[in-house]
């Protein structure tokens, strides 16, 4: 008897690890592993009714609207096939947050952290890209015209409570937030907030604040990601690479004379 | 019946992700979509690669001119591998017959929705001969003696 109630008492603490294949124990304090978007929407903010698209109006200032409007994304209300000129289209750099909620990290892959004594690290696979996060107390650069704006910005990380938050500074203008075209300056300021809400599931929250362009900070929604969720489980990961020369080809033959460009 | 499941969450896999894939060239914009056409002609090159696997091939028209026609997939490479697809699916002077997508701006080029390979039909996400988008028909059927139909809607 005692061996079939200890057997029952198995199989019910068990059978959701064994059949669902999640742990339930966590520290929400490591962010480490693989994550891939499972929130529908790949915008930096987004319509919560539909999923899609962007806010109808961002707090533009007049020169952050010009910016946007000179920016011709292939996706979403202001797609625009002959004059598309998004970044991603040539397989320039997305940058910091694009890397973030890109479509790659759903459907083309993840991203991944990892962590060091003194930073963490992302890695995207997209453009086999990188991201270091300063955890060591050293304080963010002054924004200034010596410094060399890059990619995906400098950012220092801290714990408040189980919150990791990110601050970052020094952004490359010429990114997107993301495939709908927003625009920011070399003086955007982003902070994203992480949060491990249990042992699959990390939640981010982005604000950024950038006053050429942005009137008010800018929000993101609640970004989700599940830990191993990836779409095609393979004993080896996929080499998923935005190979330049592969893109203009693509480009030259199929999708510029598709659209008439 | 394992296998079976594993084959179903496959392809709704590559259906579900098949259009945000294809998102950032701005696929909707570019192609009608809710039209298919039948192409069929002669295998020039298959690139298995990213952002989307493409295919060139030559197609004789109703006077005897080739045309050179280029075609896109919309799932990525590893969507398609899930299906058992490789760079060896398509090889070198095969007969292929598609259903396409034709492009807006009337140019010989297409979004491929389904394909026959020396007349055997390869799944590309929605079932063999099947569009790999949601609620898009399936192509008609193949041309005998190749040649584009252009503008046939479904």
């Amino acid at each position: 008897m005692k061996v079939i109630t200890l057997f029952l008492i198995l199989s019910v603490v068990a059978l959701p690890a064994v059949v669902f294949g999640q742990n339930t124990k966590f520290d929400p304090h490591d962010l480490t592993g693989k994550w891939a978007r499972n929130s529908n929407n790949q915008g930096f903010a987004n319509v919560p009714e539909t999923g899609r698209g962007n806010f109808p109006e961002a707090p533009f200032t007049p020169a952050g609207r010009a910016a946007y409007e000179k920016n011709y994304p292939g996706y979403g209300p202001r797609a625009n096939a002959t004059l598309r000129n998004d970044p991603m289209g040539s397989c320039d750099p997305l940058g910091i947050p694009r890397n973030l909620n890109a479509e790659v990290v759903s459907s083309h892959n993840w991203w991944e952290i990892t962590s060091a004594p003194d930073r963490l690290i992302q890695f995207f696979e997209w453009h086999h890209d990188y991201r270091v996060i300063y955890t060591d107390g050293r304080k963010l650069p002054e924004v200034n015209a010596a410094l060399d704006p890059k990619w995906n910005g400098y950012s220092v990380g801290r714990w408040e409570g189980d919150t990791f938050v990110v601050d970052s500074i020094g952004f490359d203008e010429r990114t997107w937030l993301d495939k709908f075209g927003y625009p920011h300056t070399d003086e955007m300021k982003l902070q994203e907030r992480y949060r491990r809400v249990d042992a699959n599931t990390l939640e981010l929250t982005m604000v950024l604040t950038d006053p050429q362009y942005y009137t008010k900070p800018f929000e993101s929604d609640r970004k989700v990601f599940k830990l191993n969720a990836l779409q095609f489980e393979k004993p080896w990961d996929e080499q998923i690479y935005c190979v330049p020369s592969e893109e203009q080809k693509f480009n030259r033959l199929i999708r510029d004379p598709a659209s008439g460009k | 019946m394992r296998r079976n499941l594993s084959s179903i969450l496959a392809v709704l896999a590559v259906v579900f992700f098949a259009g945000s894939a294809a998102a950032h060239h701005g696929t909707s914009i570019t192609y009608e979509m809710d039209k298919t056409i039948t192409v069929s002609g002669t295998v020039v090159e298959f690139d298995f690669g990213y952002p989307h696997p493409s295919l060139f091939f030559d197609v004789t028209d109703e006077k005897g001119q080739v045309v050179k026609w280029g075609a896109e997939f919309l799932p990525t490479p590893a969507a398609l591998k899930n299906l058992g697809w490789t760079k060896e699916t398509i090889k070198f002077n095969d007969k292929v017959v598609l259903g396409c997508h034709p492009s807006k701006s009337g140019k010989p080029v297409c979004a491929l929705a389904s394909i026959s390979i020396n007349g055997k039909p390869i799944n590309v996400g929605g079932g063999p001969g099947v569009a790999p988008q949601r609620g898009a028909p399936a192509a008609a059927p193949a041309t005998p003696a190749g040649g584009a139909q252009r503008g046939q809607r479904q």
